[in-house]
């Protein structure tokens, strides 16, 4: 029999069957020795498949598992140890060499196949998420279309009260209101939703920004009525927000959140906040692009109304190239979520040389005079406020 | 300690008698009724991150119950659905079970967690399986009987049906005949075993008993 010098030093975790063996089979540690292949179970047995009578075989659960049987299949040793067979090839000779030579030379060939199908895997799943994301994008598309725009108004209505919270508070003057109106009566007729029933509310705040809800509620900043230069202009931000409105941009976004919150959950249950975060910070990045492509539409849609109410619509690109200039002091300003200045100029510049040749009339309205009438009010507001406040610090005395 | 599996096949429960410094691990809500002097501890299923990775791809729970005995005494540890239990004793082996069927092991077993493969999944046996090795007994529960199997070339096994099998064992995915009878003879997929090696079965599935139940509730 063998003795311990028949070992080297390399050791193999890995098992035994033997009918020997009670029940069968055991773990056992693995050893090349001189002769053969050796392996000792945990209560100290050894049982040693000769070199000369060894044949190898690949298999198991991992398909990585070599088993080196005797010739009457009696012993079987094995082990999925990534070294062994290069160890074994180096300790054996003749037949067993060309048996271990073939299993390297399959296993280098199974390891290329797998990852060629792990990448192919990768690939095909990355094709699935990002067509699952475009068919929520068109879906959700297809779905607002038939949405009665009834539904836009009641969103429109329900989030007014918090929007005009958001930003500050309403300026009303009845003033200032019918100067809106002359413009919303130019443009409105000429919008893809010519009953839609459109409305400006002015927010006094130094921010320079528009706001379009859902169903028709536009709001203006008074800080943008600063910056513009001709009531042109302001038509021209009018119509763009007009054009949110009438494309149903705000619903279309609601869907699609709706949409990708939904497909996330189905997708992973219950399992990990952390993953539905993440989703949720993808579906953010993905919605601020897609706005962009919103806002392009917005762009074209405000030039041709503009075009179609007889007002010339490059004031569309002039306001564009105006308003960069002034502070924008909210990170929802009117124009920081917007593209690129330059490229939506060029945009509506190439739709304007598109456009049939028609003469435009410009507004019969005073900039100045809204101006004078907004600070009027504004003051009016401010002083109604400090009485108010005047009246409830009286009444706390008087108490 | 002693443990015998009774109320075998369809309700089996072990009943295990501890001896003073006895341990024994199970399954987090397994164990039915014990001497009110055994101690009991909560930690991972394996470390903190292994716990959770066995919890959400293994069926296995994030903790498990480490039962010590202090005095003579005795416990029973169950199973949540009905069905035989199985007892295999490591002698250094490894043994791989599939989800949610590990429920008790002796301290010398170690609980770790192997990949099965995508052809494992498609075959809905999971991405993951739970890897019992070292020394010690392991108990491990199924849906139905339990039946074995030495398995020396190749065995065809319908999916849902295996249990438990040794590394030794080789698993791919298959269809049950042709196109034809595989779907419309109602064994599709099936799971094509080869060995050498022991695999363990169970009578039932409970995919067959959710389609089943399915199909009696319209």
């Amino acid at each position: 029999m063998f003795d311990e010098n028949d070992f080297d030093e390399d050791e193999f975790p890995g098992g035994v069957f033997s009918q020997e063996i009670d029940g069968g089979r055991a773990g056992a540690h693995i050893r090349l020795g001189d002769r053969g292949i050796r392996a000792r179970t945990s209560d100290n047995r050894e049982f040693v498949v000769p070199y000369e009578d060894c044949q190898l075989e690949m298999g198991g659960a991992s398909g990585r598992m070599l088993f080196c049987r005797t010739s009457d299949r009696s012993l079987t040793i094995f082990t999925e140890e990534r070294r062994f067979p290069m160890a074994l090839q180096r300790a054996s000779s003749g037949g067993l060499f060309e048996q271990v030579d073939e299993i390297l030379a399959a296993g280098r060939s199974r390891r290329r196949r797998n990852v060629l199908l792990g990448w192919a895997l990768v690939g095909g799943l990355l094709a699935c998420l990002v067509a699952g994301y475009f068919g929520l994008v068109w879906g959700a598309r297809a779905a607002v279309v038939a949405v009665p725009f009834s539904v836009d108004e009641k969103i429109g209505e329900t989030v007014t009260p918090s929007v005009i919270q958001e930003f500050g508070h309403e300026l009303k003057d009845e003033e200032v209101d019918a100067f809106f109106r002359q413009i919303i009566d130019r443009l409105a007729p000429h919008s893809s939703v010519p009953d839609a029933k459109f409305r400006i509310l002015l927010i006094d705040t130094d921010d320079v920004n528009a706001v379009a809800l859902p169903g028709g509620t536009i709001m203006i900043f008074r800080g943008l009525i600063d910056a513009v230069e001709t009531p042109e202009q302001l038509a021209s931000v009018i119509g763009h927000e007009m054009t949110h409105v009438t494309n149903r941009h705000a619903l279309r976004r609601i869907a699609q959140s709706v949409g990708l919150i939904a497909a996330v959950e189905i997708m992973i249950g219950d399992v990990g906040g952390i993953i539905a975060l993440g989703a949720e910070v993808f579906q953010h990045a993905a919605l601020s692009s897609y706005s962009q492509g919103d806002e392009h539409e917005a762009d074209l849609g405000g030039v041709q109304v503009l075009h179609a109410a007889g007002i010339d619509p490059r004031a569309a690109a002039e306001s564009l190239q105006a308003i960069p200039h002034l502070e924008l002091h909210e990170s929802v300003s009117w124009l920081v979520s917007h593209p690129n200045t330059t490229a939506r100029v060029e945009a509506i510049e190439e739709l304007i040389a598109s456009l049939p040749p028609r003469e435009y009339s410009p507004l019969d309205l005073n900039l100045e005079d809204l101006r004078t009438r907004i600070a009027v009010a504004a003051g009016r507001d401010a002083a109604a406020k400090d009485d108010e406040s005047a009246g409830e610090s009286s009444d706390a005395e008087t108490e | 300690m002693e443990a015998e599996v009774r109320n075998r096949p369809s309700f089996a429960n072990i009943h295990v008698q501890l001896n003073p410094g006895d341990r024994l691990i199970a399954e987090a809500d397994a164990m039915a009724s014990m001497s009110s002097d055994i101690q009991m501890s909560t930690r991972f299923n394996g470390g903190a991150v292994q716990a959770v990775v066995k919890r959400v791809f293994g069926s296995e729970s994030l903790f498990v119950n480490e039962f010590t005995a202090n005095s003579p005494g005795e416990m029973v540890i169950t199973q949540p659905f009905p069905g035989d239990i199985e007892c295999i004793e490591l002698k250094g082996n490894t043994m791989f079970l599939q989800p949610g069927a590990f429920l008790a092991c002796e301290p010398g077993v170690n609980l770790g967690l192997g990949w099965a493969g995508i052809a494992s999944f498609v075959g809905k046996e999971g991405l993951f399986r739970l890897k019992v090795s070292g020394h010690g007994r392991v108990w491990f529960g199924a849906y139905g009987g339990i039946f074995v199997r030495e398995v020396e070339s190749e065995y065809v096994v319908d999916t849902g049906h295996l249990v438990a099998y040794e590394p030794t064992i080789g698993i791919r995915m298959g269809m049950a005949g042709g196109i034809f009878s595989s779907f419309f003879g109602g064994e599709g997929l099936v799971t094509r075993v080869s060995g050498p090696g022991r695999i363990y079965m169970q009578s039932r599935s409970m995919d067959g008993l959710a389609a089943w139940t399915n199909s009696h509730l319209w």
